[in-house]
C-alpha cells in the first residue's frame, strides 16, 4: 500500500517537472516571438499589430 | 476531473511518456517535416524564430489531432493487434484524460499559430484537426471503404499550413504538395491493409480489403500509384521542382510503379506463401518515397535561395 502511494507521488512529481519545463519553454517562445515581432514591426500599427497601409506602397520587395 | 477507481491500488498514474504517446509522435514527425518543407518552399522569408515557433504550433496541433483520434478510436484500437498497446486500450491513460489533453493542445496550437504567424495558417490548422476528428475518425472511418481516400486529406494539409505560415495564403504550388500526400495516402495504407487485413475485419473497419477483397485493393493500389506518379512529376516541372528533383523522383516513381504492378500480378495464395514479402517491401518503400520527395522539394528551395543570395 505504501509503495503504491509512493509510486503515484513519484510519477506525479516527474509529470509536474515535465510540465514545468514545457511551461518554461512556452514562456521563452512567447518572449522571443514578441522581441522578433517588435524588432521587425516598424510597418505595423502599435495598437493591434496590423500593417500600416501608408507604409505598404514603398515596399518593393517581398 | 479524472475518474479515479474506487480502489486506489488499481489506479496507475500516467507518465509523461504515456501522454506523449497519445500525440502519435511518428505521425507528428511527418507532419512537422512536410510543414517545414512547405514553409521553406514558399518564396517568402520568415524570421527563424517565427518559423520555429509556428512549426512547434503545427506539431502540437498534430499531437492534439492524434489524441482526439486515440480518444475516439479507443474501442477498435483495443481489438486490433497493431494498436492494442496504445495508452487507452492498455489502461495507462483514461479516455477522459485523453480528451482533455486533445482539447487543450488543439486550442492552444490554433490560437498561438494565429498569434505567431497569421490567421490563414491558424485556420488551416483548425480545419485539419476538425477534418481528422470529425470527417475522418467519426464520420468516414467506420462507414465507407473510401475512408482513407477522403480522410487522407487531413495528413495532406501540413505543407499548405507551412506555405501559409510564410505567405499568409494558398497557391498552386501548395496545392500540388497537398496532392502529393493526398494521392500517396491510399496506396500506402492499402498496401499495409493487404497484410493487416485480419486486424481491420476483426475491428469491423470497412477498409477496401474487407469490403471489396484483396484483388480489388491490388487494382486500386496500382491505379493510385499511376495517379501519384503524374502528380510527383508535375511537382518536378512546377516551380517547386527542378533538375535534381526530377533526376531522383523519376526513378523512384518507376520503382513504385513496378512495385505496385508486382502487387497487382500477385494473388492471395502467392502473397500468403511468402508472408506478403512484396507488399511489405512496397509499404516500407512508400514511407521513404514521401520523405525523399519532400526532401527534394526542400533541397530545390534551399539551392534556389542560396543561388539568389550569391
Amino acid at each position: 500500500m505504501m509503495n503504491k502511494q509512493h509510486e503515484i507521488y513519484s510519477r506525479r512529481g516527474k509529470n509536474n517537472a515535465w510540465l514545468g519545463v514545457i511551461m518554461g519553454c512556452l514562456v521563452a517562445i512567447i518572449f522571443l516571438v514578441t522581441i522578433v515581432k517588435l524588432a521587425s514591426g516598424s510597418k505595423m500599427q502599435g495598437f493591434d499589430h496590423t500593417l500600416r497601409p501608408e507604409m505598404l506602397e514603398s515596399e518593393n520587395t517581398k | 476531473m479524472v475518474n479515479l477507481p474506487t480502489n486506489i491500488n488499481e489506479y496507475v498514474e500516467p507518465t509523461f511518456e504515456d501522454y506523449f504517446e497519445l500525440l502519435k509522435p511518428k505521425v507528428m514527425r511527418l507532419v512537422v517535416f512536410t510543414a517545414a518543407i512547405g514553409l521553406l518552399a514558399a518564396p517568402y522569408s520568415v524570421h527563424p524564430v517565427i518559423a520555429l515557433a509556428s512549426l512547434l504550433c503545427v506539431a502540437v496541433g498534430a499531437g492534439g489531432a492524434g489524441a482526439f483520434n486515440m480518444w475516439w478510436d479507443a474501442d477498435i484500437d483495443s481489438i486490433m493487434k497493431r494498436t492494442c498497446d496504445r495508452p487507452i486500450p492498455s489502461g495507462r491513460v483514461t479516455s477522459q484524460q485523453t480528451l482533455i489533453l486533445a482539447i487543450i493542445l488543439s486550442v492552444f496550437s490554433i490560437v498561438f499559430l494565429g498569434l505567431f504567424a497569421n490567421v490563414v495558417a491558424a485556420g488551416l490548422l483548425a480545419f485539419t484537426i476538425f477534418f481528422y476528428l470529425v470527417i475522418y475518425s467519426i464520420w468516414l472511418k467506420r462507414r465507407t471503404p473510401q475512408n482513407i481516400v477522403i480522410g487522407g486529406a487531413a495528413g495532406a494539409f501540413p505543407p499548405m499550413i507551412g506555405w501559409a505560415i510564410a505567405s499568409g495564403g494558398m497557391s498552386f504550388e501548395s496545392t500540388l504538395m497537398f496532392l502529393l500526400i493526398f494521392i500517396w495516402t491510399p496506396p500506402h495504407f492499402w498496401t499495409l491493409a493487404l497484410f493487416m487485413n485480419q486486424d481491420y475485419s476483426r475491428a469491423r473497419v470497412p477498409m477496401l480489403t474487407v469490403t471489396h477483397g484483396l484483388m480489388a485493393t491490388r487494382r486500386h493500389i496500382f491505379f493510385y500509384t499511376i495517379l501519384l506518379s503524374i502528380v510527383a512529376v508535375s511537382v518536378g516541372i512546377s516551380s517547386l521542382g527542378g533538375s535534381i528533383y526530377l533526376l531522383v523522383a523519376v526513378p523512384l516513381n518507376i520503382w513504385f510503379l513496378a512495385g505496385s504492378f508486382r502487387i497487382l500480378l500477385r494473388n492471395d495464395e502467392k502473397a500468403k506463401a511468402d508472408s506478403f514479402r512484396v507488399e511489405r517491401k512496397v509499404f516500407v518503400f512508400s514511407i521513404f518515397y514521401l520523405f525523399i520527395h519532400f526532401g527534394l522539394i526542400g533541397v530545390e528551395a534551399f539551392l534556389e535561395r542560396a543561388f539568389l543570395a550569391v
